[in-house]
């Protein structure tokens, strides 16, 4: 059975004023994904696809429009509109921008804690939970009492990741969550995600629009293409693809510059290169 | 010559030295790339080119020196905007929210601006029909967008140098590729001097010609674009472009 299956969903957000009407934006036009137990999934588009919208629905925070929304096969909203307490720990976030996703008040510690003491965990079990979730994201425990806007981008993301684990998921939403860090962070919290995945048994939906990070970390792949999900068996094969998986191949930029190393100019060229090495697993240094 | 150099440049936070003895030339017409980790003091660098460095560190050492005259206070500070302009990182930051686009043009230009002015400098960064932006608040334009009008607003007052601090970290694939291409095409019809702050190496493999790589506050390795993707030298390095080739799933040669 799928832990979480999406079919025929519609959302169409509002455009306008109260004075000036303007036709509603569609963003999902019948949209379907599946994601089975354990497993990662990458859903790529450019901004503006849908992609955090679709992502948005499977958190619960907005309601589609049309279509419907299970998760280990019961709709993940009731009839008004609520999740139940267990649905709601068992999908955790990620986003982009670890800054705005936590508060400037808080030590590094209470990040983590939050959630945990809506679970009812106090004290020294608490402290426990936290110190054990912060060393499996590679942070000094000893660290925690620092407040958490004083730690960098990378360890900061680190500190969300952590918390997101804080309930047990079993799925972890993914929303650009390393787009913004540098390729060292970036290699090493794919790198740390990927072990999480494999001990914890959670599932990803991985959000991005580079598709150079789906290579070697997700299992299969979706395309936005005109506001539905497409499934692209080889994302970095040599077959027919969907046009905006093709727009998002093209603006891959060159890995070395004109005139240095192996020319690979043209971007179907680059691809096969990279099509060739996808047996390849990610090296992190 | 009308470079615009520093040399030596160090600063601290308290007793701490963030930046030591650093020195990069910018010249008309080119690119250097300036790369390396986040914390490496890359912003910082940028931010003391201007004379902007925030509140609490101070200049230990260094100076800014721009067509052989070196700058005083006062001299760096009137580099702003006329001979230095600047994009950063994250565009919807940078926007006043309860201004519109023509707004934040007219604060830039000053009273005695062409009309018209705001709007041509729209349609140089590739917006077909510029007027209805002018009236757009930030938040009705995607970051894509609000990045090209953060460098319209940057080369507003035709400055001979542009200092571009990560302008498509926050940009999607083929947002970046459009910036950068626009990016080119301005440097070259402007023959302006670009400085280009990243961590992303194809950004520099795209455009740079020059590339200077910063780890912990100092720069370790300087030289062409050419030399840095054939044979890196520092340690810092190899590892920047280790990483960067594992993306592509390409081994360091």
């Amino acid at each position: 059975m799928s832990l979480l299956e999406m079919h025929g969903l519609w959302k169409n957000y509002r455009r306008g004023g109260f004075f000036r009407r303007q036709p509603p934006l569609s963003v999902l036009r019948d949209a379907g994904l599946r994601i089975v137990a354990g497993e990662c999934v990458a859903l790529l588009g450019a901004s503006g696809s849908g992609k955090s919208t679709l992502g948005r629905l499977l958190l619960g925070l907005e309601t589609p429009d049309a279509g419907e929304v299970l998760f280990e096969g019961q709709p993940l909203l009731d009839t008004r509109g609520r999740m139940r307490a267990q649905t709601r720990r068992s999908i955790q976030a990620v986003f982009q921008d670890p800054h705005g996703a936590t508060s400037p008040r808080f030590s590094a510690f209470e990040v983590v804690a939050e959630p945990l003491r809506y679970a009812g965990l106090r004290g020294a079990p608490l402290r426990a939970r936290v110190e054990g979730l912060a060393a499996s994201v590679g942070l000094d425990p000893s660290e925690l009492g620092r407040l958490a806007h004083r730690f960098s981008g990378g360890q900061l993301q680190r500190l969300c990741i952590a918390r997101a684990l804080a309930p047990s998921p079993r799925l972890l939403l993914l929303d650009e969550a390393v787009s913004s860090l540098d390729l060292e962070t970036q290699a090493q919290i794919l790198n740390l995600l990927s072990g999480l995945r494999a001990s914890a048994g959670v599932a990803f939906l991985f959000i991005t629009h580079d598709l150079r990070l789906v290579r070697g970390f997700a299992q299969r792949c979706y395309v936005m293409q005109d506001g539905q999900p497409v499934e692209v068996a080889e994302p970095f094969g040599q077959g027919p693809v969907p046009p905006a998986l093709g727009a998002l191949r093209a603006a891959i930029l060159p890995a070395r510059p004109r005139g240095v190393g192996p020319q690979l100019v043209e971007p179907e060229v680059r691809f096969r290169a990279l099509s060739a090495s996808l047996s390849m697993t990610r090296r992190c240094c | 010559m009308s470079a615009l150099a520093i040399e030596g440049l160090s600063f601290a936070a308290g007793d701490r030295i963030l930046v030591r003895e650093v020195s990069l030339v910018l010249e008309p017409g080119r690119v250097l790339g300036l790369v390396g980790a986040s914390g490496g003091g890359k912003s910082l660098t940028v931010l003391a080119m201007l004379g902007l460095l925030p509140r609490g560190l101070r200049q230990v050492a260094g100076r800014l020196r721009h067509a052989g005259r070196v700058l005083d206070a006062a001299g760096i500070a009137a580099l702003r905007g006329g001979v230095v302009g600047l994009v950063q990182q994250s565009p919807r930051a940078c926007f006043n929210p309860i201004l519109t686009i023509g707004r934040h043009f007219a604060e830039t230009l000053g009273r005695g601006a062409a009309p018209g002015r705001a709007a041509a400098l729209l349609a140089e960064v590739g917006f077909g029909d510029p007027a209805p932006l002018l009236r757009a608040y930030p938040f009705q334009l995607s970051g894509g967008m609000l990045q090209r009008v953060m460098l319209a607003l940057a080369l507003a007052r035709d400055p001979d140098f542009l200092l571009a601090d990560e302008p498509t970290t926050e940009l999607d694939l083929v947002a970046q590729a459009a910036m950068l291409d626009l990016l080119e095409r301005l440097a070259t019809r402007r023959n302006l001097g670009v400085l280009l702050v990243t961590h992303d190496l194809s950004v520099v493999a795209r455009l740079a010609g020059m590339v200077a790589v910063m780890q912990a506050g100092c720069i370790v390795e300087q030289g062409t674009v050419a030399e840095f993707f054939d044979g890196p030298r520092h340690p810092a390095s190899r590892a920047l472009l280790r990483q960067h080739l594992a993306l592509y799933g390409e081994a360091l040669p």
